[in-house]
């Protein structure tokens, strides 16, 4: 009898730990199982697609670099949990200089025109490459002066511009588009609804798909 | 008759269990399932206004330099001898680097060398603890498909994503980190080590000038992990690029606009970087030395 429990135990055991496994992994490729495109063209996947899990409310970036002569596609998908269209704004990562040149008033202005107003990301107070924009933090001698003019280098930040976003397109899903010269884009998805701010509900969770395609572009030359 | 009535509960529980978390889509037993979880208990994966840097594969690169005739350079293949590679990082960084060369030689159709590679990172990911993404079915695969470039590249592609994925779910992106590194350091080498300035291959030169934006992306990656000593130790390694990469002119081409064509939409303006004929040198050099470095005299 002792055996036969302790035989049951053990396989409940498998079973959750199995269970808890394929949970983690749920959102495992889930762009290409549920992401499809409506496009006819036939692309290629990229690498740069990714899956992850979401809750209701929640936003998140993808980094993707669009390069010079593809076509690019992006088709989100999500559970079906998630019953409103996702959020998606698409946005250009462009190096702005801060100093010398810009004076902190021109600098506001500046800022005014690069959808900086709700801008956690370029808000950070870091440089492009994510230090201190006081102190580089390596000791590293690009961000200091130059050492034969003893002028000071250039400092840069990072700001985002709108491209696009789907509010402005009934909401689409999905997207082509070429870049005249390559880009690094910030894809910003977001679940609708309120966001749960501590104990989420399960049926509050699902995965979210962000599948990217890419092809040569066609129209190159003459 | 208490205790039966115990074990029997406890695999109808279990048996809930894995049926709740199998499901792909929660939708249809959400209404049933209206458990509460801890947000701090499923931030593995679900991380409240996350950031991520996908970073290219190897084989983007090397589809552009076939398509534009840099001719294959079979210099670049290695003696293969991973004994060399004892630490998880030396590991890693040997992962990468044969994943960059692996794609390499698939692009060029070198299929010989491509079975060679597959069985080494094989190895590699069997000591990384990422052989699942590694199996057999693909080696099967990849010897059945040897004569078709294009399944072995998306063999390639989707194996080498599965490694990725494998290691962010098991908490382990700082090994992805140093993978993606090595893979563009060695990306980077391939393309650069016989390759002089030459003007008349603009669109060459420009794809190169804009890993500028691919590195500051895999920076970001790395940031992440920062505190991992060995993703710090790498960061350090970088920062002559990271200087090389920060002088390269971002030059305004006009105001960010879209257009519409069809349905598609034309990005235009905004932003482009220029390298100068001294500025690739200073970066092949750079590129060079580090992948000494990383290799020391493993290989």
């Amino acid at each position: 009898m002792t055996k036969k429990l302790i035989l049951k135990l053990f396989v409940v055991v498998i079973f959750i730990g199995f269970g808890s496994i394929i949970k983690a992994q749920s959102c495992n490729y889930f762009h290409k199982r549920y992401c499809e495109s409506m496009g006819e063209a036939e692309m290629k996947e990229d690498m740069q697609s990714k899956s992850a899990l979401f809750s209701k409310g929640q936003q998140s970036s993808f980094n993707l670099v669009a390069y010079q002569g593809q076509d690019y596609r992006i088709v989100l998908c999500s559970d079906q949990l998630f019953t409103e269209p996702l959020e998606f704004r698409i946005y250009e990562k462009v190096r702005v200089l801060i100093e010398p040149q810009i004076k902190s008033a021109e600098l506001a202005s500046e800022a005014s025109t690069s959808n900086e107003s709700d801008d956690t990301w370029a808000s950070e107070g870091g440089d492009e490459w994510g230090d201190s924009s006081s102190d580089d933090g390596w000791g590293s001698s690009d961000n200091s002066q130059t050492k034969s003019s003893g002028k000071p280098k250039p400092k840069y930040k990072l700001v985002k511009e709108l491209l696009y976003d789907n509010a402005n397109d009934d909401m689409s899903q999905e997207i082509e588009f070429t870049a005249d010269n390559t880009k690094s884009l910030i894809i910003e998805v977001k679940v609708p609804g309120e966001e749960v701010v501590k104990k989420l509900m399960i049926k509050e969770v699902g995965c979210v798909g962000v599948l990217v395609e890419h092809k040569k572009s066609g129209n190159l030359g003459f | 008759m208490a205790k039966r009535i115990l074990s029997n509960l406890s695999i109808y529980f279990a048996f809930f269990c894995l049926i709740t978390a199998c499901v792909e889509s929660p939708t249809e037993n959400s209404d049933e399932v209206n458990l509460q979880v801890d947000s701090s208990s499923v931030s593995s994966s679900l991380e409240r206004n996350n950031t991520y840097y996908p970073i290219p594969s190897p084989e983007e690169m090397f589809d552009f330099i076939k398509s534009n005739q840099l001719d294959y350079d079979q210099s670049i293949n290695q003696q293969l001898n991973i004994q060399n590679f004892q630490t998880e990082k030396e590991k890693a960084l040997a992962f990468g680097i044969y994943s960059a060369n692996l794609a390499y030689a698939v692009a060029y159709d070198d299929a010989r060398m491509a079975l060679n590679y597959y069985k080494t990172i094989r190895q590699l990911a069997s000591e990384l603890g990422i052989d699942g993404a590694m199996n057999q079915e693909i080696m099967n695969k990849l010897q059945k498909k040897l004569s078709n470039p294009d399944s072995l590249m998306s063999i390639m592609s989707a194996s080498y994503g599965e490694s990725v994925n494998f290691l962010e779910e098991n908490k382990r992106g700082n090994i992805v980190a140093v993978i993606a590194t090595s893979a563009w350091i060695e990306s980077m080498y391939i393309v650069v080590n016989n390759l002089e300035y030459d003007s008349s291959r603009q669109s060459v030169f420009q794809r190169i000038a804009d890993q500028r934006l691919v590195f500051r992306n895999l920076w970001g990656y790395l940031k992440i992990y920062e505190e991992d000593v060995m993703v710090n130790d790498l960061m350090s390694s970088l920062l002559t690029t990271r200087a090389i990469f920060d002088n390269f002119q971002e030059v305004s081409i006009g105001s960010s606009s879209v257009k519409k064509k069809g349905s598609k939409l034309i990005f235009a303006g905004g932003t482009k970087i220029e390298m100068s004929p001294g500025q690739y040198l200073e970066l092949k050099e750079a590129i060079k030395s580090l992948r000494i470095d990383i290799l020391k005299e493993k290989i």
